[in-house]
Formats: C-alpha cells, structure tokens, sequence
C-alpha cells in the first residue's frame, strides 16, 4: 500500500485552497476523507468517534494548511494529524474513564482455555485494544493496514527501526496475552 | 504460505479488526463546514468584549504601575489601596504586551507541536511568562472576573508546557495542543489584544 494517494496534483489543490478556493477543500477532502476515516475508524472502533476524530482532522488540517512546507506527502501530513487527533482523543477518553489498562501489569485474558474458534478472535482483539497505544498504531498501520515501516514512521513521526521494534513487541504481548489459547491457533 | 500463527491471527484480524464501514461523507463534511462558519463568523459579543477587555487591561496595567512604583510588590498586593484614576500608559502597555506575547508564544507552540516535538529552547519561554501570568493573577487590581478566568487558564496551559521542556515528547505536546484547542484558549486570548504587534522574543523578560 502507498501513502500517495494522488501524488502530483495534491499541491495544484492546496495552493487553490490557500488563496481561497471554497471548491479546493472540499476537493481534498473527496480525495483523502475514505483513507483517513478508515485509519481512524481502524484505531478507534467506533463509528462515532471515527466521524468525529475524522472531522477534527480535516479541520486542524484546513487551518494549518499554509504550514504545510511540502516536505512529506500531503497525504502522509494528513494522516500523521488524524493518528494524532485519534490517539490524543483516545488518551483523553482513557483517562476520563480511568480504564487504562497496562497489559504488563494485566491478567492473562483467561485463564481457561476457550473451546471455541470465535471466542479465540475475540481474546485476539481484546488483547489488541489493551496494547499501549503506540504498539497498537504501530500494529495497525503494518499488519492490518499493510503500511511499511517506513511509511509507519512518517505517518507516527517515529524511526522506522523504532516501528520495527515496537511491532515486535507489540507481537510478543499478544503472544502473552493470548498464551492459555496457544492450542487453538494450529487448528 | 504462513508459518507463524501469530500470521495467520493477524491475517483474520485484517479483515475483521475494527473494518470500517462506508464513510458518512456527506454528514462529515457537513460537520467540517459548520465548523469553519463558526470559526468565520464574526462573534456578536466581539465588539462588547474588546472594549471591556481593554478596560480590564488597563486596570492590571493600574496595578503594575502601582507595583513596579512601591518596589514592594508583596506588601502591595496584599494591602492594595483602593484607588480610582487615570492609568499609566506605559503599564497599560506593560499588560498589553504580556498577552500578546503570550498569544505569540502558544500560536508558536501550537504549530510546533503539530510538527515535530518542541524544541526546549522554544518551551522555556513558557516559564518567563507563567511568572508574569502569576502577577498578574495576584494583583487586587485585577477585578474583571473573565480576564481572571483567562489568566487562570493560561496559567495552566503554561505551567503544562513548562514541565515539558524537562521531557518534551510529541504525544504531550499533542496532548497540550488538543486541550488548548477544545478550551478555546487562543480564540478568547485573540479577541482580548487589540490589534497591533507586540512580537515575543524566547528568553525575554
């Protein structure tokens, strides 16, 4: 997958919207809201939070769109503030609940081993909302979203070596978590 | 072909972990638009607020006069005379240049953040200003409840950014960032300077 979504022709857009283009927003946004609304909605869950984190996005993104220098790819700046907005909302929400979790510290999901093949998927995906954030966005981005590393650390502002290793650790904590189900997954 | 089943649990949740359903384009952007009208629109209350923020300025100005006149700011601050004149110009400007420097420093900081993680010499800016944010705060003279309010919540947002010059990262400065966006901060900060420049320089007192 590439971050590029319509390479060229983002900055023609961008420089219309600068100089007051109503059409030239609402162009970026046709261009980019799917790819965004899915990496928020892939992190966040739930749909209404995704509407709303994907809103913020685009807003934040329109009100500073002349700090855009150009350096990365209009697509890649975008998505690192919807990542941003989505985990800094996510943060927000955890600690208003007070139900952040620390997988380190966390029981194993069961202690029991499941008998069934759908209850294994759902200890898969519990135990990937516990991740830490940062492991999780890494998580996402690569395996399910097919990002490279490089594209990942753009996207996180990170060192590619350091998605790499946090993809690996992000692994080996599902590994933990999913330790008593370990029969299941040769099936 | 697969051979960690590590992979293959991760192949399913490809396709089944948190799957987006069709965007609501048309409800977002709806939304987004809404928003920009409101950011657009001119506040009917903006004409009241910059005269009573000008007034409530130039009674901190009044205040720092009286301040910086006895040389013992303490012992003023704590038994103020209650006196009604004409203010000093000079602090008036004193007070002016304070949240507009302020306005400058959090506007930098913002974009900054939005960048990259702050660079420390850019947050130490934020302890110089915490401090006059706290004189003011502590002069009597400062009676205008929605400045007070103002200057409380810049003290909190600035006392934020001060802590994270000892370890910036960018997911606390986001975290600053967002809260300093949701409050509505820099708008209100905005509509209580009038126009004119009063540019910070980092590191100045």
């Amino acid at each position: 997958m590439t971050i590029r979504a319509i390479p060229g022709n983002d900055r023609a857009v961008i420089a219309r919207a600068l100089v007051g283009d109503p059409a030239a927003e609402r162009e970026l946004y046709d261009r980019h809201v799917d790819r965004v609304y899915r990496l928020v909605y892939r992190m966040a869950g739930d749909a209404e939070l995704a509407r709303e984190f994907t809103q913020d996005a685009f807003v934040r993104a329109f009100d500073r769109l002349a700090t855009f220098r150009g350096e990365s790819s209009f697509s890649t700046w975008l998505g690192s503030i919807a990542i941003s907005v989505t985990l800094t909302g996510l943060r927000q929400r955890k600690r208003r609940w007070d139900r952040e979790q620390d997988l380190e510290v966390a029981e194993p999901v069961a202690a029991v081993k499941p008998a069934l093949e759908p209850d294994l998927r759902r200890k898969l995906f519990e135990a990937i909302d516990r991740l830490p954030d940062g492991y999780r966005a890494v998580l996402v981005l690569h395996e399910l979203e097919g990002y490279t590393h490089e594209e990942v650390g753009a996207l996180l502002g990170i060192d590619p070596g350091t998605s790499k290793a946090q993809l690996f650790r992000a692994r080996a904590k599902l590994r933990t978590a999913l330790g008593p189900h370990a029969g299941d997954w040769n099936r | 072909m697969i051979e960690d089943p590590m992979d293959r649990l991760l192949q399913q949740a490809r396709d089944d972990y948190n799957q987006p359903p069709t965007p609501p384009r048309e409800e977002m952007w709806a939304a987004i638009e809404a928003r920009k009208r409101i950011r657009q629109r001119p506040s009917p209350l903006r004409q009241i607020i910059w005269p009573l923020g000008i007034a409530a300025l130039l009674a901190v100005g009044f205040g720092l006069g009286r301040l910086t006149e006895n040389r013992e700011p303490v012992v003023v601050a704590t038994d103020p005379p209650v006196q009604q004149g004409p203010i000093s110009p000079a602090m008036a400007g004193a007070a002016l240049q304070h949240l507009s420097r302020t306005e400058t420093f959090l506007t930098g900081f913002r974009l900054e953040a939005s960048a990259r993680v702050p660079d420390p010499s850019l947050l130490a800016g934020a302890r110089d200003l915490l401090g006059t944010t706290r004189l003011l705060l502590d002069s009597p003279e400062l009676k205008d409840q929605r400045m007070r309010q103002l200057l409380r919540e810049l003290e909190v947002v600035l006392a934020q950014v001060a802590q994270l010059q000892a370890d910036p990262t960018r997911e606390d400065a986001d975290l600053i960032v967002h809260e300093l966006d949701e409050q509505g901060v820099l708008p209100r900060l905005r509509t209580s300077i009038p126009a004119g420049p009063a540019a910070y320089t980092p590191g100045e007192s």
